[in-house]
């Protein structure tokens, strides 16, 4: 039914109306529409994995690409493109990492491919085009190495500096 | 109350390995590799996941030595120098313009795991390899092989020697005549799909044995065939009488639209010789197309419902030079 409306709640308590089509992106809520029936607008859908912020940010995603056509099906021989973002969603996705992280692990939990690909694709690309070291130092990846370990690397990772 | 702020490191591992899917296997490991321990951890993992992709630049050095053994699928486009022996996980390969040396390895390596080989048609190929290489792979040389694309037409020559491939369930082909149609179908009594480019339309009757593990064809007539007759079709179709998915895909040039309208879409062989067909899909990319008249369109459209909409179902995609319809 066009403009039926459900009840989202995030994880601090808010709740949130949103139609249901959009609702539907989230693979996740659709399974719980259609397989316990709630399906009232009193009926309250919680997500305890999901705070307020991302919440808000998924639902905007959501309504933004509410009329796009399903995403293809993952083809393991495909090259996987990050070229293809557009310029809404580039726009959008302009947040510190955290934030960002906590997207991908929000459309995981949801199961919104389309959010989870295009998510996955910004932070492959703040990763391209890197050192290691770099990596390190954007990402605060703890290194973990003992120091015999450390001198072997160094030599191992000469090979990425040549480019 | 602390709110932790999420760090990259404290993804899970399975969005980890999505993300790494966007990577191609040399930045994969330029980017993670010796950066901490449970990344290294990740990348050793990956020999068992199916993303890897790889393209190699002839101006590139070889550095490929750390990542090789993880790689799952090598495509080459280049003529490059590369040693096959390192990639001791392969399953699929490309060889989109091969050379001697690439066909010569791909011939004495075991390469035991291959799943997939792609060879491609390089004009200035001259190999002395092909024959070891068609036997190879037409003699369960490789013992998982189970799907081949094969682009080189000196292939089709050699291929009566050989007696059979048991273990190809799909191959794909250019410039294949009904000959070469038979002795492919004896050669690989198990094929389960068979694309193929045809090269001439032959009208003689050759007698060839029933093969009933083919379940899907795709035939592809060539831009110089302006059109391919029932009889000629005919023996194509007489001897797969357990096809459950046929597609034909025309290319024609300069070509009055109006000659489909009286087209049967070989309907009558169908009816007479695939009694297990499920899925019919007739595609025509015409160019050159000079008037777009949308009635003779839709008459075309009409009469293939008509004729095809059975006991299986059928589309006909017509694309042509500026535009394009389909119709289920």
């Amino acid at each position: 039914m066009a403009g039926h409306k459900i009840k989202l709640q995030s994880s601090d308590g808010d709740t949130f109306d949103v139609e249901v089509e959009i609702a539907k992106q989230s693979a996740t809520i659709k399974t719980m529409l259609e397989d316990l029936g709630m399906d009232e607008e009193e009926d309250v859908i919680p997500l305890p994995n999901v705070n307020s912020a991302i919440l808000k940010k998924v639902i905007q995603w959501a309504t933004h690409h509410k009329d796009d056509p399903p995403p293809p099906e993952d083809d393991e021989n495909r090259e996987k493109n990050t070229n293809d973002i557009s310029s809404w969603d580039q726009d959008f996705l302009k947040v510190d990492q955290g934030t960002l992280f906590e997207l991908i692990l929000a459309a995981n939990y949801l199961d919104i491919k389309g959010l989870l690909d295009v998510t996955c694709k910004t932070v492959a690309n703040m990763i391209k085009g890197k050192t290691p070291e770099e990596i390190r130092r954007t990402f605060n990846i703890k290194n973990d190495f003992t120091p015999q370990e450390e001198e072997q690397i160094k030599k191992e990772n000469e090979w990425c500096e040549e480019k | 109350m602390t709110v932790i702020p999420i760090l990259f490191e404290t993804l899970p591992n399975e969005l980890l390995m999505n993300i790494f899917q966007y990577f191609d296997a040399r930045d994969l490991f330029r980017a993670f590799h010796n950066l901490n321990c449970r990344f290294n951890r990740l990348l050793r993992s990956l020999r068992y996941v199916c993303f890897t992709l790889i393209k190699f630049d002839s101006n590139e050095s070889n550095d490929y030595h750390i990542f090789a053994p993880y790689i799952y699928n090598l495509v080459i486009d280049h003529a490059v120098n590369i040693d096959l022996s390192r990639f001791a996980n392969l399953h699929r390969l490309t060889l989109l313009s091969p050379t001697s040396n690439q066909l010569k390895q791909v011939v004495s390596n075991s390469l035991d795991y291959l799943e997939y080989l792609s060879i491609g048609y390089e004009h200035f190929l001259f190999s002395y390899y092909i024959p070891d290489l068609c036997e190879k792979i037409f003699s369960n040389g490789f013992p998982r092989l189970t799907s081949c694309c094969l682009f080189e037409p000196r292939i089709l020559e050699i291929i009566p020697k050989f007696t059979q491939a048991t273990q190809l369930c799909i191959l794909k082909m250019d410039n294949v005549d009904l000959l070469a149609y038979k002795y492919i179908l004896s050669l690989c009594p198990n094929l389960n799909l068979f694309e193929f480019t045809m090269l001439n339309q032959q009208d003689d009757l050759i007698n060839i044995e029933p093969h009933r593990n083919l379940k899907k064809m795709s035939i592809k007539f060539p831009s110089l065939m302006k059109s391919f007759s029932d009889c000629a079709m005919n023996c194509y179709l007489s001897c797969v009488p357990n096809l459950e998915q046929l597609n034909v895909c025309e290319i024609n040039f300069d070509v009055t639209i109006m000659v489909y309208l009286n087209s049967n879409w070989f309907a009558s062989l169908i009816k007479k010789h695939l009694p297990s067909l499920r899925r019919y899909k007739y595609y025509i990319h015409a160019c050159g197309v000079k008037q777009n008249d949308e009635n003779t369109l839709n008459s075309i459209k009409t009469n293939f419902k008509q004729i095809h909409n059975q006991r299986y179902q059928s589309v006909l995609v017509i694309k042509l030079s500026h535009s394009s319809l389909s119709t289920d």
